[in-house]
């Protein structure tokens, strides 16, 4: 039996054809050098591409995700847009004035205390402050440690200023006064201001400048012995405002906000 | 990595053992294909050399054997009958030992792969036993088994 299956066995041989493409198949993995599974490393490539995207999407997002707004009024009436760095990443203005001054500069990316030395240095707000004209900047939406370092930060900028105010305020508020197309510091004027003149709109707000407002606000205090809204509420934001902030002018423009805006830097009484 | 000079020494030196193999598990010529192109590969992958050419040549055989059973075992194949198999029910058996042959294919799996690597390439049991991972005594009782069934089958007369 050993011999007949011996035999029977020799007679099978492989065919050409089958080494030559066993030959051909293996000729690319030996030449290519690849025949030896994927590595450990290659694999981790996608991974990695994936991590490095998914940081840099977290970077980019973190750095041009709008945090705080500093709310500029005088006349011109404008905003910076901060992020969580302080950085400005967009300028707008509230009314003619502000839009053509925040054309005028290059505030972009700027530190927020650069953004505002330039600001005040620049020529018309300069001259409107030394025409004793008053501005308010007010600190908005950020976070409390972002809104009291935003804070400091006006507060340095402004420093020895005549008629500057500085504060604080909560989201919603400027919010309000966006819809009215109002900026923080014109839409808390115009607030105290309806509650001694219901006829007040945020139109003539808008033109007029922080110094004529406040004086008609004073005037409308000293000529009537209530205010028009006694009776009810001016609005939801009654009350409401987290703001805080430094001022010299003491006992003027109270109103229903008057506990979140104090006045800075005001030299004379 | 061996060198491709020694790759294609190894193809022309165990292709027939392994077209062998291939016929105690495959019925098909793409199934062989498959089987050639795993082995070799394996082959070329492995970096440990080999102690002797007897070495070599177990090792080859163990791996064919274990990749046609993993084929037969894989999924598609368990589930799916190819044209070729249907076109060509077995590979082309050399038509001088044509009866021999058939015989011991048509013995079942168990007794066919001893009866080959005991007849053929001449180990013994614990060799096998070694190669297929049973017991030495298992190995005994197919051969014996396999042995008595190839005689029926054959005609006792002819091959004792």
């Amino acid at each position: 039996m050993n011999k007949q299956i011996r035999d029977a066995f020799d007679a099978v041989h492989a065919e050409e054809r089958l080494k030559a493409q066993t030959k051909a198949f293996l000729h690319p993995k030996i030449s290519g050098g690849s025949p030896r599974p994927v590595r450990r490393s290659s694999r981790l490539v996608p991974i990695l591409l994936c991590v490095v995207l998914l940081l840099t999407g977290c970077g980019a997002w973190t750095v041009f995700a709008p945090t705080a707004t500093v709310s500029v009024d005088i006349n011109p009436s404008l905003e910076l847009v901060l992020n969580r760095f302080d950085r400005v990443l967009s300028v707008k203005g509230y009314n003619e004035d502000g839009q053509a001054l925040a054309d005028s500069l290059s505030l972009r990316f700027q530190s927020c205390e650069a953004a505002l030395r330039l600001l005040l240095g620049q020529g018309d707000i300069a001259a409107l402050l030394k025409q004793d004209e008053e501005l308010t900047l007010t600190v908005v939406g950020g976070s409390d440690a972002q809104n009291t370092r935003v804070l400091d930060t006006l507060q340095t900028c402004t420093a020895g200023q005549p008629n500057t105010y500085c504060a604080t305020a909560a989201l919603q508020e400027v919010q309000d006064a966006h819809a009215l197309g109002l900026s923080y510091g014109k839409y808390r004027i115009y607030l105290a201001l309806k509650e001694w003149d219901a006829t007040i709109t945020p139109e003539e707000v808008q033109s007029q400048t922080m110094r004529s407002l406040r004086e008609r606000l004073e005037a409308l205090q000293q000529n009537t012995s209530q205010p028009d809204g006694a009776t009810e509420p001016v609005s939801q934001n009654n009350g409401n405002g987290q703001g805080n902030g430094q001022g010299n002018k003491n006992g003027k423009g109270q109103g229903p906000h008057s506990g979140q805006h104090n006045s800075q830097n005001k030299d004379k009484s | 990595m061996p060198s491709e000079q020694e790759i294609n020494r190894a193809v022309d030196r165990y292709a027939d053992m392994l077209r062998r193999i291939c016929m105690l598990y495959m019925k098909n010529e793409a199934d062989c294909e498959d089987i050639f192109q795993t082995v070799f590969l394996k082959y070329l992958q492995r970096k440990e050399p080999f102690q002797s050419q007897e070495h070599e040549k177990a090792w080859l055989i163990r791996v064919a054997i274990n990749a046609c059973k993993d084929l037969r075992r894989s999924f598609f194949r368990s589930r799916t009958l190819s044209l070729d198999e249907i076109a060509e029910p077995a590979v082309a058996m050399p038509s001088d030992h044509r009866e021999v042959l058939e015989a011991v294919l048509s013995l079942p799996q168990k007794y066919k792969e001893v009866i080959y690597l005991h007849y053929y390439e001449e180990y013994t049991a614990p060799q096998i036993g070694k190669l297929l991972h049973k017991n030495t005594n298992t190995v005994y009782s197919l051969l014996a088994r396999g042995r008595t069934l190839l005689k029926e089958k054959l005609g006792d007369a002819d091959y004792e």
